[in-house]
Order: C-alpha cells, then sequence, then structure tokens
C-alpha cells in the first residue's frame, strides 16, 4: 500500500485564498452541474478543518462541525471571493443558513446573492414530489438569469453535466484502487474530502493525476476477511482517525460517506431536459439519512456494499450532533449484527482531532474482537514499484 | 371523538379532564380494535378527523414526561439502547417509553401505532424520530413534507401540500377500508376556527397591566390542541371556557403577579421540568413572564395573519396554516412575529431560551436576539435549557443571567 499524496498537499487547501471567484453551496447534494452551466465555479462547501471563531459567533455549540465550520469560512476573509450561495433543506440546521450568513455578511459590508430550494423528501414512487422538485429548479434558473445576466443553455448543461460524470467516474476508479490496496483510505479521503471545496476541474486533474500515480506501482497482497472494513458517515474520520484505523490493521476497502461514495457512486442520466436530470439525481441517489425519501434503503446499502467488498465489519463515524445519521445508528447496528456484520459507532466532534487516544483504544479493541492482524511492517529499502520494461 | 362535558368546570378542571379523557382514551380505543394513528404536532389532524381514528401525539406524550419529572428517566430507557444524549429529549422519551412498553410513563405510554405521520413542519427530526418507530414496529411512515418559510408561504407550496393531504388521505382509505368524510373536516376546522379565536382572546389579556395571564397558564393550557381533541366542540369549549374565565378574574384584580415590576417574554418550547421553578423564581422578583412565542402562535400565521381569516375551504386552509408555529419560520419570519408582538405588548425584556434539543428553534437565536437588541431595543438574555429532560438545564444558571437582565432592566 502507498502513500500517494504528501499530506502537505493534502492540507493546502485549507489556506487557499479563493483566487478566482467560486460559487460557495452548502452542504450536501447541490445541483453543480447547473451552476457550472451559467459560467459559475460551484464548489461544495465542507471538509474545512480547525475552530471556526466566527461560526460560534453565529451557531451554538450543539450545531454539528460541519455548519459551524461553513459559516465560518463564509464570513471569514477565506470566503470573500464568494461570488454566490446556495443551501437546500439538508437538515434542520442547514435550512436555517441561509439568512444566518446574509447577517453575518451584511454586518461585513458584503452582498452576496443567496439562492435556496425545497428538496421534496417523500418517496418518488408516489410522484408527489417530482412536479414540485421541477418547479423549483425552474425557479432556480429563473433565479440565475436574472442575478447574473446569463440565460440557460442547454448545451452549456450537456457539457457541465458530463464534467461531473467524469469527475464522479475518476473517483469510483480511485475508490477501486483503495479497495484493492493500493491507495490508502486515509489519502484518498484526504484528496477527496478535503478537496470537496475545490472546481470540479482542479478536481478532475487531481484525479488524475492521482490515478496515474497509482497506475506504476504494483498491487499488495490480499488481506484476510475480518481486516476488510467499510466506513460510513458524514465526513471521512479526520486524517488523524483515518491513519489510526490503517494501522490498526484495517484496510478500508468500501465507503458509504456522504462527501465520498454517496456523492460520485451515482451519476444521473443525462437526456435532454435539465429538470428531468435533477429528478433523477435525487430521487435515483445513493441512500442517505438526508434525503428522508431514501433512508430506509440505507441498510440494504450497506449489506451490499459489505457483501461485495468482502468486509466484516463497519466503522460509522458520526458527525457529533448530526442528528439524521444519530437516529439511524441502533438499527443500522442492530440489523448488521443480526447479519454477522460487526460495526462500531465513534461520534466526532469539533475538537477530536487533538485528542485521539480514546478512538486508539476503540478502534484497538474493535480489532481484536474482530481478530484483525496487524500490519507488518514494511521492510526498510524494499519496495513495490513494478520494474519497468 | 367522544365529547367530554366542560360545563360547570374551571379551566383547570376542564384541562385535566379533557388531558387524562384523551390518554385513557387512546388506550380503551385501542384496546377495541381502532386503528391508531401516531401523528406529529404540525401534522393537520382535522383531516383525519374525516375518519374514525385513534389519533395520538407523542410529542405531547413526551411533555407530559417532562411536566411530571419523569423526563430523564424514560430518556435514559432510549440511551441504554444506543441512542444518544444529544438528540432531542422528547424522541429519547418516547422511544425510551416505547422500548420500555409504556412502563415509567404517567400515561402507560401510547398505544402501538398501525400508521406513522410525520412532518418536516417544525423539524425533519420528527421524520428520523418516527423512522425509528416505523422500523421497530414495521408500519408504514408518511412524511408530510413542508417547505421551510424564508418568506410567506407561496401559492405553489400550498398546492404541494394539498396533494399531500390527498395522498394521505387515500392512504387512510386503502388501510381502513373507510371513506373519508370531508363534511367532518369542515366541522372540524369550524371548531379549531372557534377555539383559536378564544385563544386569542385568553392571550389577549396579557396586554393588560398588571398581566391577566402568564406564559406558564399558555404552556399548560395549550396541551388540548396536541391531542385529538382538536377540532372538536371539546377544544373549542375548554379555550371559551378559559378565555372567559382569565377575562372575568382579570376584570375582579385576580392575576397571576399582582406586583409586577418586569415584564418578559418568553422565546422557545416550555421547560416544562421546571415550570413551577421558574415561574414562582420570577414572581418573587416582581417578574411575569407576559407572552411565550411558542404559545402565541397558535392560530396566528407568519406573525400577524389570523387564521379565522383563511379560506373557508378545509384542505386549503389547514395547507395554509402548516406555516402556523415558529419553526418553520426563517429569522426573517420570526424577527418579523417578534416585533409584532414588542409593539403590541412593550415588554421590559426577552428571555432567549437555548434548547439544545431543539435546534429549529434554537440555531439562529443568536442573531436574532442581537437584531433584537439592535432593531427593537428590547434588552435581552439567553439562557440554556432543554424541554424535557432536566439533566441539561441549571436553575442557579439560568437565573444568575435573568437577574442579570432585571438588573439591566432596572437601571435603564
Amino acid at each position: 500500500m502507498l502513500s500517494i499524496f504528501i499530506r502537505k498537499q493534502r492540507m493546502c487547501h485549507l489556506e487557499i485564498k479563493m483566487t478566482t471567484t467560486k460559487f460557495g453551496c452548502l452542504p450536501l447534494y447541490a445541483p453543480l452541474e447547473l451552476f457550472h452551466s451559467f459560467g459559475l465555479n460551484p464548489v461544495t462547501l465542507w471538509g474545512f478543518r480547525g475552530p471556526a471563531p466566527l461560526g460560534d459567533v453565529h451557531l451554538q455549540s450543539f450545531a454539528c462541525s460541519v455548519a459551524r465550520r461553513l459559516v465560518d469560512f463564509i464570513l471569514s476573509d477565506k470566503g470573500r471571493d464568494l461570488n454566490g450561495l446556495f443551501a437546500y433543506n439538508a437538515c434542520d440546521t442547514i435550512r436555517n443558513l441561509p439568512e444566518i450568513l446574509q447577517t453575518g455578511l451584511r454586518e461585513a459590508g458584503r452582498e452576496v446573492p443567496v439562492f435556496t430550494m425545497h428538496v421534496p423528501q417523500y418517496d418518488s414512487m408516489i410522484g408527489r414530489g417530482q412536479d414540485y422538485l421541477r418547479t423549483e429548479i425552474k425557479q432556480l434558473i429563473a433565479g440565475l438569469e436574472q442575478v447574473f445576466h446569463t440565460h440557460f443553455d442547454w448545451t452549456k448543461f450537456q457539457a457541465s453535466a458530463k464534467l461531473f460524470q467524469q469527475q464522479r467516474q475518476l473517483a469510483k476508479q480511485l475508490e477501486e484502487y483503495v479497495t484493492r490496496g493500493r491507495v490508502k483510505f486515509s489519502d484518498f479521503a484526504g484528496l477527496l474530502a478535503e478537496s470537496a471545496a475545490l472546481p470540479v476541474e482542479t478536481k478532475i486533474a487531481q484525479l488524475q493525476d492521482a490515478i496515474k500515480k497509482v497506475d506504476i506501482y504494483s498491487e499488495p497482497p490480499e488481506v484476510e476477511y475480518q481486516n476488510k472494513t467499510i466506513i460510513s458517515g458524514i465526513l471521512p474520520p479526520p486524517p488523524a482517525i483515518s491513519a489510526l484505523i490503517e494501522d490498526t490493521g484495517f484496510r478500508v476497502v468500501g465507503n458509504d460517506v456522504a462527501v465520498l461514495n454517496r456523492s460520485y457512486a451515482e451519476s444521473p442520466v443525462i437526456g435532454d431536459d435539465a429538470l428531468e436530470y435533477y429528478v433523477d439525481f435525487y430521487y435515483r441517489h445513493v441512500p442517505c439519512p438526508t434525503l428522508l425519501f431514501s433512508a430506509d434503503h440505507r441498510l440494504e446499502r450497506l449489506i451490499w456494499l459489505a457483501s461485495a467488498r468482502g468486509a466484516k465489519s463497519i466503522i460509522f463515524v458520526g458527525e457529533k450532533y448530526c442528528e439524521c445519521e444519530f437516529f439511524e445508528f441502533p438499527y443500522l447496528q442492530n440489523q448488521l449484527r443480526s447479519r454477522g456484520i460487526e460495526s462500531i459507532l465513534l461520534e466526532v466532534g469539533m475538537d477530536d482531532e487533538a485528542n485521539i487516544a480514546p478512538f486508539q483504544n476503540r478502534i484497538e479493541a474493535f480489532a481484536e474482537m474482530l481478530g484483525v492482524k496487524a500490519k507488518k511492517t514494511p521492510v526498510e529499502g524494499k519496495s513495490t514499484k513494478k520494474k519497468s520494461k | 371523538m367522544p365529547q367530554a362535558q366542560t360545563q360547570a368546570l374551571t379551566a383547570s378542571e376542564s384541562l385535566k379532564r379533557i388531558m387524562g379523557s384523551y390518554f385513557m382514551g387512546c388506550h380503551e380505543k385501542a384496546r377495541k380494535g381502532k386503528f391508531v394513528v401516531w401523528v406529529a404536532i404540525g401534522v393537520p389532524i382535522e383531516v383525519l378527523h374525516g375518519f374514525d381514528l385513534v389519533v395520538a401525539v407523542p410529542e405531547n406524550h413526551s411533555a407530559v414526561c417532562g411536566t411530571r419529572k419523569v423526563g430523564a428517566q424514560q430518556a435514559q430507557k432510549a440511551e441504554a439502547a444506543g441512542y444518544s444524549l444529544d438528540l432531542c429529549s422528547y424522541a429519547r422519551i418516547d422511544i425510551g417509553t416505547a422500548l420500555a412498553n409504556g412502563e415509567g410513563s404517567p400515561s402507560m405510554g401510547l398505544p402501538a401505532p398501525n400508521l406513522l405521520i410525520s412532518c418536516t413542519n417544525n423539524c425533519t427530526l420528527l421524520t428520523k424520530w418516527f423512522d425509528v418507530h416505523h422500523r421497530r414496529l414495521n408500519v408504514p411512515h408518511f412524511i408530510i413534507d413542508v417547505p421551510f418559510c424564508y418568506g410567506f408561504q407561496r401559492e405553489a407550496d400550498r398546492e404541494y401540500l394539498i396533494r399531500q393531504y390527498r395522498a394521505l388521505i387515500d392512504l387512510i382509505e386503502k388501510m381502513t377500508g373507510q371513506q373519508w368524510d370531508e363534511a367532518k373536516v369542515k366541522a372540524a376546522w369550524d371548531w379549531s376556527l372557534q377555539a383559536y379565536a378564544h385563544w386569542r382572546r385568553f392571550l389577549g389579556q396579557a396586554s393588560r397591566h398588571p398581566a391577566g395571564i402568564t406564559a406558564f397558564d399558555t404552556f399548560l393550557h395549550m396541551a388540548p390542541a396536541l391531542t385529538y381533541y382538536r377540532g372538536t366542540k371539546v377544544y373549542a369549549d375548554h379555550f371559551k371556557l378559559l378565555a372567559d374565565e382569565t377575562t372575568a378574574k382579570a376584570d375582579k384584580g385576580e392575576v397571576p403577579v399582582k406586583d409586577e415590576k418586569y415584564r418578559l417574554l418568553w422565546d422557545n418550547i416550555a421547560p416544562w421540568h421546571s415550570l413551577r421553578k421558574i415561574s414562582s423564581a420570577l414572581a418573587t422578583r416582581g417578574a411575569s413572564l407576559i407572552y411565550a412565542t411558542y404559545t402565541g402562535c397558535i392560530g396566528n400565521l407568519e406573525g400577524g395573519i389570523e387564521a379565522t381569516d383563511l379560506s373557508p375551504r378545509p384542505l386549503e386552509a389547514l395547507a395554509r396554516v402548516q406555516n402556523f408555529s415558529v419553526c418553520p419560520y426563517g429569522l426573517e419570519l420570526r424577527f418579523l412575529s417578534i416585533k409584532r408582538i414588542v409593539e403590541k405588548l412593550k415588554p421590559d425584556g426577552i428571555v432567549f431560551s437555548s434548547n439544545r434539543s431543539c435546534k429549529p428553534y434554537s440555531i439562529m437565536q443568536l442573531d436574532l436576539q442581537r437584531r433584537v437588541e439592535k432593531e427593537l431595543g428590547v434588552p435581552t438574555v439567553m439562557v440554556e435549557c432543554d424541554m424535557a429532560d432536566e439533566r441539561f438545564y441549571n436553575d442557579a444558571q439560568a437565573f444568575l443571567r435573568i437577574d442579570a437582565l432585571l438588573e439591566r432592566i432596572k437601571t435603564r
């Protein structure tokens, strides 16, 4: 297993000064292609780390770190070059953020247009929500046209959709390398999750570069069944905890993480209508507890994932105060156990990167319970690089 | 629906009788095999009066557990089953009680449901909470999806809600074999409108100096609105009795805080476990909590529109009143509704209760508080609270802050 990305590179975006104007989308699943087709530079605002002093001015400590950090990012100098914001009803906290952000921006003397949309939250089989969703997308398009003085163009939308499809495809390809042990999950998650706030073109370049680098290395030996695990949550574990999981001997062979697999596993069909594209996007989405109509399918998705990747366990990474996730954990854990899949829940909050000792104890105990075989220390100087022909 | 006798009773006796009859009635009718529906409080119960059902409200039950000081005890049963302490206390109490088959609950819990109906009006969390029962009991869960209000309700939102009501009616018809009776729903809506008019009359007693009511009276007497009595004659009669009785008492000078020095507002759900304690402590300081945003919104939309002015067509009107409570409001509407009440009641101060169990109510309070201070010039304070889990409320800390607010008001 090779570390293909250096830590410095992984962390660098945190200090990124937004040199080009960006259109900020609040998590989780925004219609990025649509914004891109308007010539905007859409980025999803998550994956930030560190303290959030400006977030704490506007949100109580019982709001999750995702919300507190993104508020901090937008209101601080780091978000100064945002030319627009978008939010939908992803959760109770996020639905309140548009006006909180507008207040903070106004106080800072910044005028940033904020677009909102309501994603209908029920079973598509009944079909009650699809018309409403189409109307919402139409209104969003009208709003974008009005603010940015550009007309929606289907050809441009198609091109944008293809770009995002390519990015999703590349992410899936790199994930395959993670499954086969050629890339560490911590590096993969570092690249994807922490670059979530970068433009799609940059992400594509990064992914292509990473895949090229991996291609020159040979595959490491297969690991035992009990060593294979799946990670599930809104965000991947913080880098230190991801590294801890792998150092304990686990190989992360799949993920059900909102910022990772749930965001790239499915690509909508690019037909001949942007409205239908988004009906497909939301209603055929990978199950996520925040998409209420899909939540019932999450268990079967996890079982399928564990079976397809040959994993014996699932590590749930609970974003502290994320009610959507925490209501589901007891049910998921019980159901998985009854099917022979063991799991552990790690609750991760704002300051947990600095306090990883308790996580170490729990992860080691979990590994011991599963009979995970500790990783062999690599022999000094022995390369696994393919011999060039 | 049973019609309890409320004549010749005091409002307090009437309330006790209605609540006793509601919980007993739920169990008795369920035992006789009636179809049981659990609903979130934002679900339009009047629509369900078109059927013959047992309608139980878990949030109400959790509040009762909080009032009887068994909230933490019931919540711990859910925590023992793996539900995080950070989750809403109403949910933990309800799930804990259900897992314990009603043991420890003042009402022995609620009868098991045949159908769950939640809505995203107050919070998305409710749908996740009801999903727990949906999976545990393998019963259908219908979600009424209410768009969040950054402004007044749009026509498209109203139509969207009506379509959902129709789908719900179809589902219940299929599940029960009953035919929905729209005339009964019309009658139910008429009773609710009458009740709202009396409720507004009751709330109006806060305009007196000293105030004829406190927010604590409103917290207790709102309870029938959260039962299947909503939309019945019992409901309207109770609020009529309450308004008449309160007005008569106030006319005679019988008011809750005679020596009223400070008139305060409360923003958030009632701290059910400490109502008496807080009310007494405030009264000894000459402070009267004259209004609460939590109860003030009943029968009133988006801070100003009276429900009585709505469409006579019940489904349309009920779709409109999905916006009645505070939680589905964005910051602008929340500010607007507080502004209107500040202009009307001219309070001396506002207590914002930051409630960790209710994110939709609490998450914007820091900005709301600053804006109220800045634009309305009303002194405010923020206290930490939880509506039903007393482990997250510290009386001394809360009153340290409230006393500071009173000092500030005094020195103005």
